[in-house]
């Protein structure tokens, strides 16, 4: 028996391992489009003034930075994007995506499966675990 | 089918697709759950909003049926 599910999904509260992790994949597919995208616990305002309380976030070249506080264990989404390419809005949504995606990776390999993940047009992301007898040998 | 797959899309609302194929009896449903409650454990808050059973699921229905004819 097979079935098809369909969840809405929203993140309560985020786990800092998890949350390094997202940044590092969010960086790697940024840096197709922005060039060289680095991970920096440093995120500055429009006056370049360090944002308080930045966990993680990104920065490059052309980007000045977006950044994940966090508060009672919720994220908070920081940077300026004035006159930016990404807006915070586009990275708030890219951040949700990965985050959620990151989650289920690690869920499926708790549960034993063999897991990979690709990302698709659209901004969209495909998971796919995999577990049984002769898989992958 | 021996091993098991979980075939998952997160789209770019954020709504989130799961697809089981390779289960038998209703432990697909069981192990869509599980990980459900593996994600509500990680933080997550995860709402279901919809069920569909696959046609396979129909199919290996179908011919357990038996048809008489007159």
């Amino acid at each position: 028996m097979s079935q098809l599910r369909r969840c809405s999904v929203k993140i309560k509260t985020v786990n800092e391992q998890l949350l390094k992790q997202t940044m590092e994949s969010i960086a790697k597919f940024l840096a197709t489009h922005f060039g060289n995208v680095r991970v920096t616990d440093k995120v500055g305002d429009f006056y370049a003034r360090d944002i308080r309380g930045v966990v993680t976030g990104i920065v490059a070249d052309s980007i000045r930075g977006f950044g994940i506080a966090v508060q009672d264990g919720k994220p908070i989404i920081v940077g300026d994007d004035y006159m930016q390419e990404l807006t915070i809005q586009k990275f708030t949504n890219m951040f949700e995506n990965f985050y959620t995606a990151t989650c289920m990776q690690q869920a499926l390999q708790a549960m034993g499966y063999q897991v990979n993940a690709t990302l698709l047009p659209k901004m969209e992301i495909a998971v796919r675990g995999v577990r049984g007898a002769g898989y992958g040998t | 089918m021996s091993y098991k797959r979980i075939d998952i899309k997160i789209d770019e609302q954020g709504k989130v697709h799961i697809d089981t194929s390779g289960f038998s009896g209703d432990s697909c449903t069981k192990e869509a759950e599980r990980l459900v409650a593996l994600l509500q454990q990680a933080g997550l808050d995860v709402k279901t909003d919809k069920i569909e059973l696959k046609a396979e699921y129909y199919a290996k229905a179908e011919s357990g049926v038996e048809v008489k004819r007159k």
